[in-house]
């Protein structure tokens, strides 16, 4: 700092720089002022989600709040939060009571069930039938039931795909060069993609930029995979078991042959031998280094969004029984804060956006003719407005349709997603519903055990779904932990809170 | 400490001289001392309002806290909360891991700390001594996350330098991350290698207010080295030693999690030697994010280290000599 610079020198730098403050604070304010505010009176609801930062928010609200405010009379404010501090930020809102109404929550973000738990979330269950009548109707009474916790439903459902067909996924051009394009499309288990996998790892040796055949093997023995409706801590119950028998999932036939398929194919070499290499997996996708994702969620118009999401055309074939699961129904929830002033207005809110396409596409996809244009309006397909490259570059594009409502509302927005939404309505009408369809585990009494089986399962479960240990042994070892972690009185409570559940 | 408090430090450098128990209560002694207080106030208010006026919140550990009922508006429910701590051989083995490791780390830091400091002692006059200073000082500010790169780069089975150097001699490569015994020793390289700096340099401050004459009399009397260091430099700089080991004994049931988890990669199979109390801790939360829970957990490594430094400072306060003070209290 320069020598001659004195205290009073110091005191008229600040009172300069609090006049220009001043002064462009003032300007701000007329700034606001020139802005439409014919609504300045209604109540305004603040609607809370992640996502990035998206420079056109402000008109989009603008246009969201004008358009509610002839339908509910209340505007909207969108706040979105960085994805990475969401979960930590939604906590500390919630935490100190501040004012909101609206936030997404679900089982793996911004935890449902804790906020439930929390008292932080008003229950629907009276206010939805009266307030939000089709949206309500929009979906079967089995599956709001799912969203029932403590007896009572405390998240708005967004309907999208609510079951779970798992299956593999292949880049074309590598089944395409190995020839075995039909075997794929009949497969129908997933010892099925043994021969192929061998097929694949003889072209992958002789070819120069794919160094594995498949990066990550773990997914094969999630519990969905071998008809299973998986529960809270390992507990499974078979999808078709009316009894609704808990089963300790390590312990059933279907796990020991996962983990025996596992094993096989990673002493194969069909997956990096390298398990701490296994967490680059998307990377290493995109770099084109592998062929295969041996199990993922299959659905209509999941192509297109795998190749939009990581590049590379693929196929995929659905080898899981499609299922609706609790878990599943409650992926995507919208809740209404506890500290909220206008419960009611929210709800009506959530009618509005999961029923008016035309405002729901507005909060998803922007304002038509500044951000998306019809390509073809009778098949509801969209393309980025004024020739944009990308719906990235036109200003607003959260891309998270299914965060703020009904997906079958969505205009589509690839060539090849149009008819998605129907199939994907068929496919979810037509899954069997598990025979726990509705049943939400209430942890309290086994938090202890919980706790230490969460601890143990990393250890002794993730050796076994990369296929790094001897089945026998780690099977064994596995299930030693899990009894010494007490997973049967944590299976005994669930059976019981089960049986109570199905007689109530 | 006394070097940072007591103007009048003895210009023979020694910090035992002069010490006085309660020495801040005198009359003035804030008014001398007034720029260090100045000084040491943002961190005073800092321990004041976060580790102070947040005592209270013990209480959560002992409920079962919901945020909107408040701390004491939650239902009691005893030692509940403190039993996933102790119901499996894993959180028992989580318990000695931390210990374990921690007394490694606090053995091998010292040593290692003392030597580094006696090292830039030796060349203090050197021009290059701040540039070392700062080079071994910068590794403390880079993120686990980054570091937990650096080492994947040097252990990765395909293609990290470590391995690639073993198969270009001929060796076999290693495993690394499914090979739990070289953790102990690796965790220790990357502990040392992150934290050296900051501790060498409180050694080499004590070091440096050692009064030269003594080594002059030293040299005189023909001593190399290792015994300059063991006769002069050690007995001086001992209560530093000690306290910096009483105040470590505090934290001895608290693990970095940076360092335990990315460094780690979280890989299961090194659990057995790497999976300390924090990390078990997680693993368990994650799933229901137990506000009291935690609480408890924090709770639990709280009073063991309090309990040990009592302890410590009892067995010090017991074999010190009269004249020769090393205990905190």
């Amino acid at each position: 700092m320069a020598k001659g610079f004195s205290r009073r020198d110091f005191l008229k730098g600040m009172g300069i720089a609090a006049a220009a403050g001043g002064v462009s604070l003032t300007g701000l304010t007329r700034l606001a002022k020139a802005s439409p505010s014919r609504f300045q009176d209604l109540p305004r609801l603040v609607y809370i989600y992640p996502g990035a930062p998206q420079p056109d928010v402000q008109r989009v609200q603008d246009a969201l709040s004008e358009y509610m405010a002839e339908r509910i009379g209340a505007t909207i404010e969108l706040r979105a939060l960085d994805w990475g501090v969401y979960n930590d930020q939604i906590g500390l809102i919630n935490a100190s009571a501040e004012v909101y109404d609206l936030a997404f929550t679900a089982p793996w973000i911004n935890n449902y069930y804790n906020n439930v738990n929390q008292e932080y979330l008003v229950p629907l269950q009276d206010l939805l039938p009266s307030l939000a009548p089709s949206y309500w109707a929009s979906m079967t009474p089995a599956t709001w039931e799912a969203a029932r916790v403590a007896g009572g439903i405390y998240g708005g459902i967004n309907q999208q795909i609510f079951v779970k067909p798992f299956g593999p996924y292949i880049r074309t051009d590598i089944l395409e060069a190995v020839g075995l394009g039909d075997e794929f499309a009949n497969l129908t288990s997933y010892e099925d993609l043994e021969p192929l996998m061998a097929a694949i790892k003889e072209y992958v040796d002789q070819d120069d930029t794919l160094t594995h055949v498949t990066y990550n093997l773990s997914p094969l023995n999630v519990a969905e995979n071998w008809g299973f409706d998986p529960q809270d801590a390992l507990l499974v119950v078979r999808s078709t078991d009316e009894n609704a028998q808990v089963l300790i999932y390590p312990q059933t036939d279907e796990f020991r042959q996962a983990s025996e398929l596992i094993r096989r194919w990673y002493q194969a070499g069909y997956a990096p031998q390298d398990v701490a290499q296994w967490g680059e997996m998307d990377a290493a996708w995109t770099a084109g280094q592998y062929a295969v994702r041996v199990s993922d969620i299959v659905k209509p118009g999941g192509n297109a969004e795998t190749e939009a999401r990581w590049g590379w055309a693929v196929a995929s074939k659905a080898i899981a029984e499609p299922l609706l699961t609790t878990g599943s129904v409650t992926a995507t929830l919208n809740g209404i804060s506890s500290t909220s002033a206008n419960p009611e207005l929210a709800v009506r809110y959530l009618e509005l956006v999961n029923t008016d396409p035309v405002f729901f596409n507005t909060l998803c996809k922007g304002l038509e003719g500044v951000h998306w244009e019809w390509a073809d309006q009778d098949q509801l397909l969209v393309r980025p407005a004024n020739g944009a490259a990308s719906f990235g570059d036109t200003g607003y594009n959260p891309n998270t349709d299914w965060m703020f409502g009904n997906v079958f509302n969505s205009y589509y927005t690839d060539p090849t997603q149009v008819g998605a939404w129907p199939q994907t309505a068929e496919l979810n009408r037509n899954a069997r519903p598990s025979p726990v369809l509705g049943f939400t585990f209430d942890r309290t009494p086994v938090e202890t055990e919980i706790a230490s089986i969460s601890a143990v399962r990393t250890e002794f479960g993730d050796p076994l779904g990369s296929g790094v240990v001897d089945v026998d042994e780690g099977l064994a070892r596995l299930n030693q932990a899990l009894l010494d972690a007490g997973i049967e009185r944590v299976r005994d409570e669930m059976q019981r809170q089960i049986d109570a559940w199905k007689s109530a | 400490m006394d070097i940072s408090f007591n103007q009048s430090l003895p210009k023979t450098g020694s910090l035992r001289a002069g010490r006085e128990r309660f020495a801040f209560l005198k009359r003035d002694h804030f008014r001398r001392n007034l720029t260090w207080f100045l000084m040491a106030l943002p961190a005073l208010v800092w321990i004041f309002v976060f580790k102070y006026l947040t005592l209270f919140g013990v209480w959560i550990a002992f409920t079962n806290y919901k945020v909107r009922r408040g701390v004491f508006g939650s239902e009691f429910v005893g030692l509940d909360n403190f039993r996933f701590l102790f119901a499996t051989d894993t959180a028992l083995r989580a318990t000695f891991n931390t210990i374990g490791l921690n007394l490694l780390f606090i053995a091998g830091g010292t040593i290692a700390a003392l030597f580094l400091a006696w090292l830039l002692y030796e060349i203090y006059a050197s021009k290059l001594t701040k540039y070392y200073q700062t080079m071994l000082l910068l590794p403390r500010f880079i993120s686990w996350v980054v570091v937990g790169y650096f080492v994947y780069a040097l252990l990765a089975t395909d293609n990290g330098l470590i391995n690639m150097f073993l198969r270009s001699i001929g060796l076999p490569p290693i495993q690394w991350y499914n090979s739990p015994q070289y953790w102990s020793g690796i965790l220790l390289l990357v502990s040392l290698w992150s934290g050296m700096g900051i501790s060498s340099l409180i050694y080499l401050s004590g070091m440096l207010a050692i009064d030269v004459q003594l080594f002059e009399s030293a040299r005189i009397d023909g001593a190399n080295k290792w015994q300059q260091f063991k006769y002069v430099v050690f007995p001086m700089i001992l209560p530093l030693v000690v306290i910096n080991l009483l105040l470590s004994t505090a934290y001895i049931l608290n693990a970095d999690f940076g360092l335990f988890f990315q460094v780690t990669r979280n890989q299961p199979l090194l659990y057995p030697t790497t999976d300390v109390l924090d990390t078990y801790i997680y693993r368990s939360l994650i799933v229901t994010q137990n506000v009291s829970m935690a609480a408890a957990a924090q709770f639990y490594q709280s009073i063991v280290g309090f309990v040990l430094v009592i302890v410590f400072n009892w067995i010090v306060r017991r074999i010190e000599r009269a004249d020769e003070p090393l205990s905190l209290f």
